[in-house]
């Protein structure tokens, strides 16, 4: 490996969280008689008071390590990638870099200047325009005035804003916004780059831009980056290696598609593990819960996913009594923490028991399929039109005669 | 734990301090942006905009001759017209004023900036301090117009007027790095400072003059800052009766140095911190 231009050497971050001591669950028939009276101010001032000298159990602090004996290095021209769960310590890991915060053990080098490209607009003033904006930019992520004059085209021309360089930013749309904000960060020219989920933003061409920006910054400059993403298809394409974190630890370091592999079982696992089984729950589209839904009726089949990684396809798929599969259908998965909805138009089934599938598949991988539930389908009010449809049309976007097109979406 | 290799920089835990001040120095330009935008962004959407500068104290002038002048009968100094006498004491007021106010609340403001990125925070008050300065020369120039008019013709004295605004600018920044670090933890501070800078504009002799002031008090007077500067812009613009009181100046020099180093001290004990509490 190039000789190294970070490291961390037994790094460790602690954060005291203070909470209240009198966090006893307040009675709601209070709260309730009480809201509005204010008739707690008086005990609530008086522990104010005897907290400011000292006294009075009224706070408790909470240690929780965010890093824990954290140790590696990064070569000159890699792309280090870090990849974990939410609350892993991804974060906290890069703040430490940029000195935003300070370790509570150990210590980090680095050679060269730092370019942080963490959450851009930083110290974007609304009120000022887009050319003000650059300048103050790039002073706070420490260029001098002469250094932005001479990137300042490059600057502009990378944003596409140019027409609107003397309106206050207030004014732009928020993709006009970010893009600018980004051109600024991104021209900065240092010798290592921290990016932090900034490409989460943009439209895509735009996100391709960047991409192609820092890999020509790497190939052809000898730049380092270190770079967080949910979105793992792009670590892979970028990162030479890769950081795995768990719980504010280091899980695994490595090879990136390595890395991103384990990653992902253990990810899975964690849904298999915490939602055995997956019941998927029946619901009108507007969310009121169903028993049974009528045939022909709109209905929506909730599917109880927790912490998907990106780089997932879900499949729901309905069969018979008898196992015969009537339709199966399928949606990739952005990461996110809340439940998978499909949403049917119309479900034309004929009235009776149906049951439901679930499966996960990563990079073609079928990791998980397990049987999700009944489906029940009773007789609509209005007659039984529907009755021919469930041995109709095939086709549809998978297995099975049924041709649905449902809605997929979050929540 | 091993010793590292040789690193552009490197980060301990628990090492804070080394090369601060060389530090900050490094950032002026950070600085002069910072306060810059202030400036630009002050009067922005406002129709009256720098007339602001103008109104603030006048208003004020206007009510401390009503109540001041004309009910209390409070003595002015010299030939000098009481409402001109109010003037000259309000403008290094309101100039102090706003320096500490904008100081202190200048870390929380910035709470989206200090997450991200890393500078030496003390640029942040620091940058906020000049914040009065162009309605402070916005003031002046229609005082010593009003002076001209009155054939108060200004005088060499004038050429101190700069070291007795910095006087100001020194004595608010001691309160406003502190007010601003603990303002962080104990958001207290943002309820009680526009309260201590409406009871120190009636402490400080801008209704009067520091010689309504017993003799035997006016060193204890000169404790609070304030004295020392509105005494020297008086001085310095309305040709008062009698000589600057020297005393009364270095006693306000040197308690505003030791609020500076007081404010230092606190400022940097919670520097490291900041990040994990705004």
């Amino acid at each position: 490996m190039a000789p190294p231009v970070v490291r961390f050497e037994g790094v460790s971050k602690r954060y005291l969280i203070k909470r209240q001591a009198a966090a006893q669950p307040p009675d709601p028939a209070l709260v309730q008689r009480d809201r509005g009276a204010h008739s707690d101010l008086g005990p609530r001032l008086w522990s104010g008071i005897r907290r400011v000298f000292g006294r009075g159990p009224a706070q408790i602090s909470e240690e929780v390590w965010a890093l824990r004996d954290i140790s590696f290095e990064v070569g000159r021209g890699e792309v280090f990638g870090i990849v974990g769960a939410n609350g892993a310590g991804k974060s906290t890991l890069l703040k430490l870099l940029s000195r935003v915060t300070p370790p509570t053990t150990g210590w980090i080098g680095m050679k060269g200047r730092l370019a942080s490209l963490l959450e851009v607009g930083t110290g974007f003033h609304p009120e000022l325009t887009g050319r003000e904006n650059v300048y103050l930019n790039g002073v706070i992520l420490g260029l001098s005035r002469a250094d932005i004059r001479k990137r300042f085209d490059r600057i502009v021309a990378f944003s596409g804003v140019e027409r609107y360089l003397d309106t206050p930013v207030k004014r732009y749309s928020s993709g006009m916004y970010v893009r600018l904000a980004f051109s600024v960060a991104a021209h900065l020219d240092h010798e290592l780059m921290i990016v932090d989920e900034v490409l989460a933003v943009g439209d895509a061409s735009f996100r391709e831009r960047c991409l192609s920006l820092i890999e020509t910054a790497v190939r052809d400059e000898g730049r380092t980056v270190l770079f967080v993403s949910h979105d793992l298809s792009q670590i892979e394409r970028l990162a030479h290696r890769a950081l795995l974190l768990e719980g504010g630890r280091m899980k695994a370091i490595g090879k990136t598609h390595a890395i991103v592999g384990e990653y992902l079982s253990g990810a899975l696992a964690n849904v298999l593990d915490s939602q055995s089984p997956l019941a998927v729950r029946l619901e009108t589209p507007t969310g009121d819960p169903l028993v049974a839904v009528p045939s022909g009726a709109p209905c929506s089949l909730v599917i109880p996913l927790g912490s998907v990684p990106g780089h997932a396809r879900a499949e729901l798929a309905i069969d018979d009594m008898h196992g015969r599969r009537l339709w199966t259908g399928s949606t990739w998965l952005a990461e996110a923490e809340l439940p998978l909805r499909c949403t049917f138009a119309a479900l034309p089934l004929t009235a009776g028991s149906y049951r439901l599938r679930v499966a996960l598949e990563v990079a073609g991988q079928r990791i998980i399929e397990r049987p999700a539930g009944d489906l029940d389908v009773i007789q609509s009010g209005g007659g039984a039109e529907s009755s021919s449809l469930a041995t109709a049309a095939s086709g549809g976007d998978g297995d099975g005669p049924l041709a649905l097109a449902p809605v997929w979406s979050r929540g | 734990m091993s010793t590292p290799p040789d690193f552009d920089l490197v980060i301990r835990a628990g090492d804070r301090g080394r090369g601060y001040w060389r530090e900050l120095w490094s950032h002026r330009a950070l600085f002069v942006h910072l306060a810059r935008r202030d400036l630009q962004v002050r009067y922005k959407q406002t129709a009256l905009g720098i007339l602001w500068g103008l109104i603030r104290p006048l208003l004020s002038m206007g009510t401390f001759t009503i109540i001041f002048g004309l009910v209390a009968r409070l003595p002015t100094h010299g030939a000098t017209a009481y409402p001109l006498m109010v003037l000259a004491g309000i403008l290094p007021w309101q100039f102090f004023s706003t320096a500490i106010l904008h100081a202190s609340g200048s870390l929380t403001q910035s709470a989206t900036i200090i997450s991200r990125v890393y500078f030496p925070r003390l640029v942040l008050p620091a940058s906020a301090l000049v914040h009065g300065v162009v309605d402070l020369a916005v003031g002046l120039v229609v005082l010593i117009v009003v002076l001209l008019a009155e054939g108060h013709a200004p005088s060499w004295r004038l050429l101190f007027l700069p070291a007795f605004a910095a006087l100001a600018l020194l004595a608010a920044a001691g309160i406003g790095t502190a007010f601003a670090a603990l303002n962080v933890r104990y958001r207290d501070f943002g309820y009680l400072t526009p309260f201590l800078l409406q009871m120190g504009l009636f402490l400080s002799p801008v209704g009067f003059t520091s010689a309504s002031v017993p003799q035997a008090y006016q060193l204890v007077y000169a404790l609070n800052p304030m004295v020392g500067v509105i005494d020297g812009f008086r001085w310095a613009l309305l040709d008062p009766p009698g000589p600057l009181a020297l005393d009364v100046i270095l006693v306000s020099l040197v308690v505003s140095l030791l609020m500076l180093a007081t404010g230092l001290v606190i400022f940097r004990r919670f520097e490291a911190t900041f990040v994990d509490e705004v």
